[in-house]
């Protein structure tokens, strides 16, 4: 149950879109639902969707996988279609009570639906195909004009890497205490919802606490290491701006125009 | 039919059908007769910790049986419940699992579980806190307030309140000073020898697995390697360097000694041993 968390998942790999640069494929991502925000009418949703097939080729994640991280938001997609479906006025198709069907709203869904569908997928391309730690990094550059206005960017981020970093620690640490709770004959699966959630007690009690030893024992050991926030500090891998960064770049810069173009002149 | 627990042709496969597929354990089949001490070693990632897992039904064989007192575990909910409640499983770093706000009802924390009486329940804390060498007023106290060790005692204390018939423990003196190990070496068969009960017990150390166990059972990589008294597996020393194991320091001095010439017998496990075998040799030779 505990191993299906996807969030921040990284398969590694060595296609085009694993090597692009990790601020470029941020702001790809970004120029991207700007475009889909933007797209209107048919031939522009199909542009769209091509880009996102295109680099879903590329990158050669199984498409199975993308449709995976559909699963959590599967509820507001269904919600958002039946929303559209009955709420839109236009050309009345059925009608029954409150609900009334018209042609404009099932365009209307079908379109809501494609955007977010889109939308989360190339999230998801993105930190499939981006380690957390490269990630994290990209954020830190693009966030650095904040440091201006005093926000501290580098604490950010640098709490962003810890937090994904012992995502799987915790996992297994909440595994351990259940199997051991487990065997002194703690039942986590029968009972009403209330009998349930102090089940978990024994669980949550001990996991706060590893938790906090971790905290400290990471804090001293970084101290160790005369870390002292982001001041002067120096990294190992530089992020290098490459020509493919270039071409990718060009690329998507092209392809958000036509976008627009395809969304308000052509139609 | 002294045969407490049997586990038949037992298999453990990891995430099967995926390509982070593992073979934890193949076709293990062991039992472990009522009141005997057992000792399981093998090399980190030789199942050992896996195999231990199915005795009290945590894991569910791929395929196989487990059987306790002849029965499958898995056959009913019941059955796997009960089966919980009849080995006793003392997991690694046992001091990690403590969540109550006093000793007295971490401890009680099994019993209840099983629906036993008050007055019971009342009686076995007692006892299992006596016990691990705690004195009563620590009954009390948070367990968070304790220092290491207590808290390892009082892990090991909520486990004897269960009064498992078999008692496994995985690794029970990892991380603990000589003078903790020893602590909870006797606590381990004082509690042994007044209930009766089996122990199965999980070691990195041969100097622990030859002191304590009656039987050694040996893994490698998924199966069992060898298994007898400590004399028969300790005789082995040079399948146990394959193994990635090895014999007990004293056995070590004593095979080197043979090497060099000085031959007072190579099967002596522990230093009590050792020393007889010396002192006999001496005295051989004065008369």
């Amino acid at each position: 149950m505990l191993k299906d968390i996807t969030l921040g998942q990284y398969f590694p790999g060595q296609s085009p879109i694993h090597r692009f640069d990790p601020r470029l494929k941020v702001l790809m991502v970004v120029a991207y639902i700007v475009a889909l925000f933007c797209a209107d009418g048919l031939w522009a949703y199909l542009f769209c969707f091509s880009m996102l097939a295109l680099c879903i080729g590329l990158s050669r994640i199984r498409p199975k996988m993308m449709l995976r991280g559909l699963k959590p938001v599967l509820f507001i997609i269904c919600f958002t279609a039946v929303l559209n479906m009955f709420y839109t006025p236009g050309v009345v198709l059925w009608h029954w009570w409150i609900f009334t069907l018209t042609r404009e709203g099932i365009f209307n869904a079908l379109y809501m639906v494609s955007r977010i569908v889109m939308l989360i997928m190339c999230t998801a391309l993105l930190t499939y195909t981006t380690s957390p730690i490269a990630l994290t990094d990209a954020l830190e550059y693009l966030l650095g004009p904040l440091k201006k206005l005093r926000v501290p960017v580098h604490e950010f981020t640098m709490m962003m890497t810890i937090a994904l970093r012992f995502i799987p620690t915790l996992i297994e640490e909440t595994d351990k205490i259940m199997s051991a709770q487990k065997a002194r004959g703690a039942d986590f699966e029968s009972g009403n919802l209330i009998a349930r959630a102090k089940a978990l007690v024994p669980v949550l009690v001990p996991l706060f606490v590893s938790a906090f030893r971790r905290a400290d024992e990471l804090a001293t050991a970084m101290e160790c290491r005369l870390y002292h926030g982001g001041e002067g500090r120096t990294r190992l891998n530089e992020l290098h701006f490459a020509r493919l960064d270039l071409l990718g770049g060009v690329l998507t810069a092209a392809c958000v125009a036509a976008v627009f173009v395809i969304s308000h002149f052509w139609a | 039919m002294n045969e407490v627990l049997k586990v038949e042709n037992l298999s453990h496969v990891y995430s099967a059908g995926t390509p982070f597929e593992k073979v934890a354990i193949q076709n293990v089949t062991f039992a472990a007769k009522k009141g005997e001490i057992i000792g399981l070693i093998g090399h980190t990632g030789s199942g050992k910790s896996t195999l231990i897992q199915h005795f009290n039904g945590l894991l569910k064989p791929t395929s196989g049986r487990v059987l306790i007192n002849g029965e499958d575990i898995h056959q009913s909910l019941e059955m796997t419940r009960a089966a919980r409640f009849a080995v006793g499983l003392v997991f690694q770093y046992p001091e990690y699992q403590l969540f109550e706000e006093t000793v007295r009802r971490d401890v009680a924390f099994g019993p209840k579980n099983m629906g036993l009486e008050q007055a019971e329940i009342d009686r076995r804390v007692e006892e299992a806190v006596q016990i691990v060498g705690l004195p009563p007023e620590v009954l009390e106290a948070s367990p968070f307030e304790l220092s290491g060790g207590q808290k390892r005692r009082v892990a090991l204390a909520g486990v004897f309140a269960m009064e498992p018939e078999v008692l496994v423990l995985d690794e029970p003196m990892a991380g603990l000073d000589p003078v903790g190990r020893e602590e909870v070496f006797r606590f381990i068969t004082g509690y042994q020898q007044k209930h009766g009960t089996t122990v199965i017990f999980v070691t990195h150390s041969m100097e622990d697995a030859a002191r304590m166990a009656q039987r050694i059972v040996v893994m490698d990589s998924a199966r069992i390697l060898m298994e007898g008294a400590p004399r028969e597996v300790f005789a082995r020393a040079g399948e146990l360097t394959q193994a990635g194991l090895d014999v007990p320091q004293v056995t070590r001095v004593l095979m080197r000694l043979r090497e060099r010439g000085v031959d007072i017998g190579a099967d002596a496990y522990t230093t009590e041993q050792a020393a007889a075998l010396i002192r006999g040799q001496k005295e051989g030779k004065t008369c």
